[in-house]
């Protein structure tokens, strides 16, 4: 299974800086939206009822972090298209690429159902998954000097 | 005309003692299962790191369907291989595949999943598994993991405790160093965590869980925390609710979080049903 924990930043003057652990992130909710699954059998975070969505805070994250849980390897191979929201607003999700150059995507406007702006699309296959972003911003070059998890989206298992 | 509705009155009769009869003999076989699963895991508690092998693999065979377990589990756990035990006659996965999996228990497996899920918990058939898996290095214990996973009352609920000789850097990383977490314990000898149930399939609804881990350095009360399941949710007839009624260690997860969502781990369930 790959856990991939998202943190939120602000960005300013190319240059991204932890808002999560500090105490203006208080009372702020990332939601993660999924839709389009290759396996319509799999549970995704549906945001169109109560008890299949998926957001922060909750039993695990506190608040300004989410952890997204991938691949149990339970069921068959799929991909998911994702989209993060905060405070009901889309926002643009970073990967490295390569680390120490990060780069934000938007996604794209066009997708299935109304209102759903994915920003990376996710396969998970053997227990683990990897992200794709959607339209990524690749002339705005981003630096995070602290806080950053340099593990690229597109990494494999770890080796033991 | 009287003969025939006599005749009708006792095809009823007869179909409704036999179904009472099979119903009964389910409960009872769930309720012989639920106590063989319970005193696996309790010998599973009491195996040691550093134990021979010799010891373990004669509980597994006392519990029937055992055999090694895929090798990327015992890379990831760092042994040279492990075995998993698995007492599941209501289960919804073959963490043993199927095959190596018993005429009998894959029958009342097939005949469960053939009930509509909402009659079967409204009559107190709920579906469960219970697994222990044990890793061996250099011809002795290096690591013990016991799983419950049990079908709640709203939703799917699962405990799990792992014995090592290290906690694992993720899951302190995950579970303690967050901003607002105070766990009351030395991190390095004890740690309980939680998780949603996640790639369920659809038809089988979704759920939480809760994962402690002990070394051996961990005291006697933290170790009986880590082990212990209330072993009812698998037999009542209308299910546990949360995973904390399933797992009684989680309340402390919850009770050790600053934030409301975290605190209200084990009175506010998801509904997946």
């Amino acid at each position: 299974m790959r856990q991939v924990e998202y943190q939120l930043f602000s960005l300013q003057n190319g240059t991204l800086t932890p808002l999560y652990g500090t105490p203006q992130i208080q009372g702020v909710k990332i939601e993660e939206w999924e839709a389009n699954p290759s396996n319509p059998n799999v549970h995704i975070c549906s945001w169109q009822n109560q008890d299949t969505k998926c957001e922060s805070p909750n039993s695990v994250d506190p608040p300004g972090q989410y952890t997204d849980d991938m691949g149990a390897g339970v069921s068959s191979p799929y991909t998911v298209q994702q989209q993060f929201l905060v405070d009901r607003q889309g926002l643009q999700v970073f990967w490295p690429n390569p680390a120490p150059t990060w780069y934000g995507a938007w996604g794209t406007p066009s997708s299935t159902p109304p209102g759903f702006q994915p920003n990376q699309t996710a396969s998970t296959t053997n227990g683990w998954a990897t992200i794709s972003q959607i339209n990524v911003n690749v002339k705005a070059a981003t630096a995070c000097p602290s806080g950053c998890d340099t593990t690229p989206a597109q990494a494999g298992p770890p080796s033991q | 005309m009287k003969k025939t509705a006599e005749r009708f009155g006792l095809a009823i009769a007869g179909t409704l003692v036999v179904a009472l009869s099979c119903y009964g003999l389910a409960r009872a076989y769930l309720y012989y299962e639920a106590a063989r699963a319970e005193h696996m895991m309790r010998e599973l508690g009491d195996v040691k790191i550093g134990d021979p092998e010799s010891q373990v693999l004669a509980i597994l065979q006392r519990y029937g369907n055992y055999r090694k377990a895929p090798e990327d589990l015992a890379k990831f756990d760092k042994a040279d291989y492990e075995y998993e035990a698995e007492i599941g006659p209501s289960g919804i996965y073959y963490f043993i595949d199927r095959g190596s999996t018993g005429m009998f228990c894959r029958m009342t497996r097939a005949v469960l999943s053939s009930l509509n899920p909402r009659l079967r918990r409204a009559i107190g058939l709920r579906r469960w598994s219970v697994d222990g898996r044990v890793g061996i290095k250099e011809n002795s214990v290096t690591i013990v993991r016991g799983m419950v996973l049990v079908e709640g009352s709203r939703e799917w609920l699962a405990g799990d405790w792992t014995l090592a000789k290290t906690i694992p850097r993720y899951a302190i990383d995950r579970f303690v160093t967050s901003p607002g977490v105070s766990w009351p314990h030395d991190v390095n000898h004890y740690l309980v965590g939680w998780s949603r149930l996640i790639a369920m399939e659809n038809q089988n609804g979704g759920g939480e869980g809760a994962s402690s881990w002990i070394t051996p350095s961990a005291t006697e009360d933290e170790k009986r925390s880590a082990l212990e399941f209330r072993w009812n949710c698998l037999t009542s007839r209308s299910g546990c609710r949360t995973v904390c009624d399933l797992f009684p260690a989680a309340v402390e997860y919850a009770s050790t979080g600053t934030w409301k969502e975290r605190r209200e781990a084990c009175t506010a369930p998801r509904s997946y049903y």
